[in-house]
């Protein structure tokens, strides 16, 4: 059985003026299912440009990207939308919740662009926000949340399509310690008994430390890939 | 996502800048709005200016007989045909009717002015010496009594209108079968007419008028000559060649006339037209302030496009394709403009109301206009919503979500 991701030689070069930067530069990387990765490095090392590579939010400059064995750089952008919506949930710092929709409207989101009813949608995000603790708040828009309750919505809207990979930029750059942790916490749970594959960049070692796998970016490249078996060894 | 969704979405959305989306809506409305008055106030004028010639029917013909004033004065022979060319006779009038088969009935008639007094009161009215047929044209009906006659020969009968009647009424309780006196004669009323529907084929207002015999009118005046004829014709009549044959009668037996003719088919074809004319110039004005509008919502929609860059990186990120953030754009410009051409629709016809209280019309809703416009600001809402749409559609998810991050 094939990987569940394949990085060949991808690079991303951005090109600003008469500077050419290169935001990923010839990385190499496999990710298998059910895999708990951190992506860890210095601010502006190219972090959140390997996620959004690897979350088809982006598009490498050159280089090949098999997601369970198919490339995808022949796929267009309606194809990718919907691996996207398919295959994928995202969380971000900033939340990235629609600020004129409720809970529900939000975690439902993704359903509806599946073409699901709006009734079962509502069903499902109902089932999914319980899940987080969060019906409670399921009527209430964003900014009547506060940032960890905004996480879980977010994150209950990564979850609800039934993704084989969640991606998380920072998920708990903005939340304090102990929200943090009760966030981790969902993605570890994710990991361990939903047996999803979570990839997730982050600032903070002690997060990074939890995770199964650990790799480290430094100017557009892998410079450490460390399991845990690895680290205890 | 489903249509319904989209719709949902959009309402949302547009209800989450209020004022901004009347403000934009608002445009359509005007637009919407004088597009639906100016169309509707002109179907009314014209089923207005129809609704006269309906009683009558349109294939009546007026023709104005005058004497012709010598044009070449050196020419003596010439100018004394003139001078001696007679008034039109009533016989020479009724026997109008051989020059030409579609002339179905003939009715001459006199106008004459003379102060006329009831019991004392003076009365104001013009008097009309006619036939029996002025009656069948004109299709006027009998309140009471019967109408003039040739068979009255010169009797000092009358028949009075509906106006005239209910000032008589002030002064007799029943004016019928009493004396009215026209000039130096006396007149008994014969008849009473119904009230007459205003017709602008002929000036007179009948419910106005006086009417005597024919032959009576010339003992009257001296001045009594018949200036005016109208015809009633075969349904279809060739106009033109009917005048050409009525001229060519007059040439051989009533030389030395200057005719003028009016047909009824004519006026109607006249007004239709100038109103066919403001209808298209007034509906073109509409347009232009629906142009206006539409820019409205195009401006609107493209600030709204700018504003929500993150809200379309999060649709894409969790997998709206471009056609669904095309749609959400351009259903949200549909919506507000639907919403514009509704308040547009209401308005325009309240301001046709108006104007058909205003300038005394029936009102009446036609469906035209009200299609017209909801389909004018649907489409506006379309064609100006579209570009904005196609712009928000050709971002890339990492380009909007970066801005923010
Ligand atoms: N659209 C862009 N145009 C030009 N340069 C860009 C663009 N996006 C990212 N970069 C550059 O690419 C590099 C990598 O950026 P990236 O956001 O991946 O860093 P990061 O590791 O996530 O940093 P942080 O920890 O601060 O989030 C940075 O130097 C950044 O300035
Ligand atoms: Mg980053």
């Amino acid at each position: 059985m094939s990987p569940l991701i394949q990085l060949h030689d991808i690079t991303k070069t951005y090109i600003t003026g008469e500077t050419t930067l290169l935001a990923l530069n010839h990385v190499n990387l496999t990710i298998n299912e059910h895999e708990l990765v951190a992506i860890v490095g210095e601010s502006g090392s190219g972090k959140s440009t390997m996620l959004h590579t690897l979350g088809l939010l982006d598009k490498p400059t050159s280089g090949s990207y098999l997601l369970n064995g198919k490339e995808v750089a022949k796929l267009n952008d309606d194809e990718l939308s919907s691996l996207r919506n398919l295959k994928m949930g995202f969380a971000f710092q900033a939340f990235f919740l629609l600020p004129r929709f409720d809970a529900i409207h939000n975690v439902m989101l993704p359903l509806l662009y599946r073409g699901v009813n709006l009734n079962e949608s509502k069903e499902r995000a109902l089932q999914i926000l319980d899940k987080l603790s969060m019906t409670k708040f399921k009527y209430q828009r964003p900014n009547q949340m506060s940032g960890g309750q905004q996480q879980r919505v977010a994150i209950a809207r990564a979850l609800i399509g039934n993704p084989d990979i969640v991606f998380a930029d920072e998920p708990t750059g903005a939340l304090d310690s102990k929200t943090s942790k009760e966030i981790i916490d969902v993605f570890i749970k994710l990991y361990e008994e939903e047996k999803k594959t979570v990839i997730m960049v982050t600032h903070d070692i002690k997060i990074a430390l939890q995770c199964r796998r650990m790799i480290t970016v430094k100017d557009g490249k892998i410079v450490n890939d460390v399991r845990d078996e690895e680290r205890k060894a | 996502m489903n249509l319904k969704m989209h719709f949902r979405t959009a309402i949302t959305n547009l209800n989450s800048t209020k004022l901004r989306s009347m403000l934009a809506a608002l445009g359509i409305l005007v637009g919407t709005a004088s597009v639906v008055a100016m169309i509707s106030g002109g179907q009314l004028a014209s089923y207005q200016a129809l609704q006269q010639f309906k009683a009558l029917g349109t294939n009546l013909m007026s023709i104005t007989i005058n004497t012709a004033s010598s044009s070449d004065s050196g020419d003596s022979s010439n100018l004394s045909s003139a001078t001696t060319s007679s008034p039109v006779t009533v016989q020479e009038a009724i026997n109008l009717k051989t020059a030409s088969s579609d002339i179905t009935s003939i009715a001459p008639y006199i106008s004459l002015y003379q102060p006329m007094k009831f019991q004392g009161h003076t009365v104001s009215g013009t008097i009309l010496g006619t036939t029996e047929t002025l009656q069948n044209i004109m299709k006027l009906t009998m309140q009471e009594g019967r109408f003039v006659s040739l068979l009255d020969k010169n009797n000092y009968y009358c028949v009075i209108g509906q106006k005239i009647y209910t000032e008589l009424k002030k002064y007799s309780l029943d004016p019928m079968g009493q004396q009215i006196s026209i000039g130096s004669s006396i007149f008994t009323i014969i008849g009473i007419l119904k009230d007459w529907t205003q017709n602008s084929f002929i000036y007179a207002d009948l419910n106005q008028s006086v009417f005597v015999p024919i032959n009576t009118a010339y003992i009257i005046s001296s001045y009594a000559q018949i200036y005016n004829v109208i015809l009633k014709l075969n349904e279809g009549t060739n106009i033109t060649t009917l005048e050409q044959d009525i001229t060519n009668y007059f040439n051989q037996n009533i030389p030395g006339k200057s005719l003028y003719f009016q047909s009824a088919a004519q006026i109607l074809a006249s007004m239709t037209s100038q109103q066919q004319i403001l209808t298209a110039f007034l509906g073109f004005i509409g347009g232009i302030s629906l142009l206006v509008g539409g820019i409205g919502i195009m401006n609107i929609m493209l600030v709204s496009v700018a504003e929500r860059r993150q809200e379309i990186g999060i649709r894409l990120a969790v997998g709206a394709k471009k056609r669904d953030i095309q749609k959400m754009f351009l259903i949200e410009a549909v919506v507000l403009s639907f919403f514009g051409g509704i308040a547009g629709v209401l308005f325009g016809l309240t301001i046709s109301f108006a104007i058909a209280i205003y300038q005394g019309w029936l009102f009446m809703i036609f469906y035209q206009p009200i299609l017209l416009g909801f389909v004018v600001s649907v489409l506006t809402g379309i064609f100006f919503g579209f570009y904005p749409a196609y712009k928000a559609s050709k971002l890339l998810p990492i380009e909007t979500l970066r801005g923010i991050e």
